[in-house]
């Protein structure tokens, strides 16, 4: 009796299965089986098949981005001596291929189309990509031939001044010619790879030795993304190189965990959107604030739901977009940190974007916050972190943004269309604000006060502070300031 | 200990990290350190040490390891 009672409680049961599956499977970049297998030519084939598979699940990646995505991969797995050769190539066909990173840009292309009848429509955009990568290698090699020049020793600043004289050239020259066309193509182009160029040219002070051209390539690598360059640069990409062997294959399979997390995660996003959009009563964030602003409100406790939710989901949106694309660079033997780690954990507004978007945190810290703290109020901390802060989160964001979005500027007068950055203005000022009291703030809470003061009340303010700042974080030009002020004053019975 | 390891090792202390530290390890890249912490960190370099980081040809990333930094500082 008592034996078949042990056997009994020996048994596994399905939930005891799955727990030591899922274990199994978490520790699969720590199995030295799993990692002599991935090691072999068979095994790299296994996990690249299987990392296309999850990629093409997390329906983030289009057919043909991963059609370039499985070759660029089996390139370097066959010749891994041209690993940055290959990527330079596939980057540099991707690049002239999807030149844009956000539709209004190609929108306008399409516009803007019949002042170009004279050349071949099917070959301007690859031409004035193209041209943008000789730009970049000239203004880089220039750099690196001349450092002590002022556009080398201040890069960042020497290239958002070029950019806007770029802007002022397209807004100036007569609507309707090829030249007020192209060089509206050219702003578009630039400016979606302008972030990549920038740290290509801090790079070149770096100790990361790479040819200019090589540099230049990297405009728009094939993992893709927005404008946000996730992976920096070369320099920043050699600090996680793999060094042998299992290295590339722990790095690879960190990649598939990575892709199949972010399949896991689209797939409950999807779920969650079904559930809550289409079957459910609430509706996106942005309609529930046209809605109220058209005296058509949902009524305050569905928009409290819909504030809440819209924060949740946000944070899955983001957590797929940057796993999907770090995931890919890990398969290129890069082992890059994630861009979204546990943001939930976060218990101050810093660690919050450090967790929540750590590649854009990255490009402002390093293009706005280093630059402005290394040189302004130098004889007073407070007012420098501050300083150094608004710079960053304040006005780096906001020309994040607005730079991104000029193509308004193409088809109608500006002060038509200004007002539309409002919000923008707005939600990075607050950002900046909320960012400077935070650090300005003397205690922090410790783990000695309890778990209520530790853990669970600064949670809840960072997760309120980014709840509520969500209703401003628009640039669409629908739903003016006031109105998304109103809104949220109708949340407390404003 | 050098004053610059001190400080580093302090760093991790109060943000409550393991204090031991590697002359080679990656500090900021690894996500060990965070921005805040390489204010800090720049902040004991120019109040301890008079360099002035705003020279032309400063790169952030001579900050990452602890090697690079006491490099820095006799240099």
């Amino acid at each position: 009796m008592s034996s078949v009672t042990g056997e009994l409680a020996g048994r596994p049961t399905p939930l005891g299965s799955l727990a030591a599956l899922r274990r199994a499977w978490l520790g699969i970049d720590k199995n030295p089986a799993a990692i002599a297998f991935t090691a072999t030519p068979v095994g790299t084939a296994v996990v690249i098949a299987a990392f296309l598979i999850a990629l093409g699940a997390s329906l983030k990646v289009s057919l043909p981005t991963l059609a370039l995505t499985a070759v660029t991969l089996a390139a370097i797995a066959i010749v891994p001596a041209r690993r940055i050769a290959i990527i330079c190539g596939a980057s540099i066909f991707f690049f002239v291929m999807r030149p844009f990173r956000i539709s209004g840009w190609q929108t306008l292309t399409d516009q803007l189309a019949p002042a170009l009848s004279a050349l071949p429509a099917a070959a301007v955009l690859p031409a004035v990509a193209l041209s943008f990568l000789a730009i970049a290698f000239a203004v880089l090699a220039t750099m690196r031939r001349w450092p002590q020049s002022a556009a080398a020793r201040r890069p960042v600043l020497s290239l958002i001044l070029g950019w806007f004289g770029l802007l002022a050239a397209a807004m100036w020259a007569p609507p309707g010619t090829p030249a007020h066309a192209l060089l509206w193509i050219l702003t578009g182009v630039s400016i979606s790879s302008l972030w990549y160029l920038a740290y290509a040219a801090i790079d070149l002070k770096g100790k990361a030795q790479m040819p200019v051209a090589a540099r230049a390539s990297f405009m728009r690598p094939f993992w893709g993304g927005s404008a946000i360059p996730i992976g920096k640069s070369f320099g920043y990409l050699s600090r996680f190189d793999a060094r042998n062997e299992d290295e590339l294959a722990t790095t690879r399979l960190k990649g598939l965990k990575l892709a199949v997390w972010a399949a896991i995660l689209s797939g409950l996003l999807f779920a969650a959107e079904t559930v809550l959009y289409e079957a459910g009563p609430l509706v996106p964030l942005h309609d529930a604030v046209l809605a109220h602003a058209g005296e058509r409100s949902l009524g305050t406790g569905l928009n409290w739901a819909i504030v809440v939710t819209n924060y949740f989901l946000d944070l899955v949106i983001i957590a797929v977009w940057g796993h999907v694309i770090v995931a890919t660079v890990r398969m290129c033997g890069w082992r890059i940190p994630r861009n979204t780690v546990n943001p939930l954990a976060s218990r101050t507004l810093a660690e919050f974007w450090n967790r929540y978007f750590f590649y854009f945190k990255e490009l402002l810290v390093d293009l706005f916050f280093y630059p402005a703290f290394l040189r302004y109020f130098k004889g007073h901390t407070k007012l420098r972190i501050a300083f150094a802060t608004f710079c960053a989160a304040g006005l780096g964001n906001f020309l994040y943004h607005f730079m991104r979005e000029t193509y308004v500027f193409a088809t109608a007068d500006i002060l038509d269309v200004i007002w539309i950055f409002q919000s923008a203005i707005f939600y990075t000022a607050v950002l900046a604000a909320g960012l400077i009291v935070s650090q300005w703030r003397g205690r922090k809470a410790k783990p000695e006060d309890g778990f209520f003061a530790y853990h669970v009340w600064p949670r809840l303010n960072v997760m309120a502070f980014f709840c509520f700042l969500k209703i401003f974080d628009d640039i669409s030009g629908e739903g003016t300031l006031l109105e998304r002020a109103a809104f949220t004053a109708s949340l407390f019975g404003g | 200990m050098s004053t610059i390891r001190q400080a580093v090792v302090d760093i991790l202390v109060e943000r409550g990290g393991d204090p031991s530290i590697d002359p080679g390890e990656a500090l900021f890249t690894s996500g060990r350190l965070d921005s805040v912490a390489a204010v800090q960190i720049m902040l004991v370099l120019e109040r301890d040490f008079g360099i002035d980081l705003a020279e032309a040809d400063f790169d952030i990333s001579r900050l990452d390891t602890l090697n690079d930094l006491e490099q820095l500082v006799s240099a």
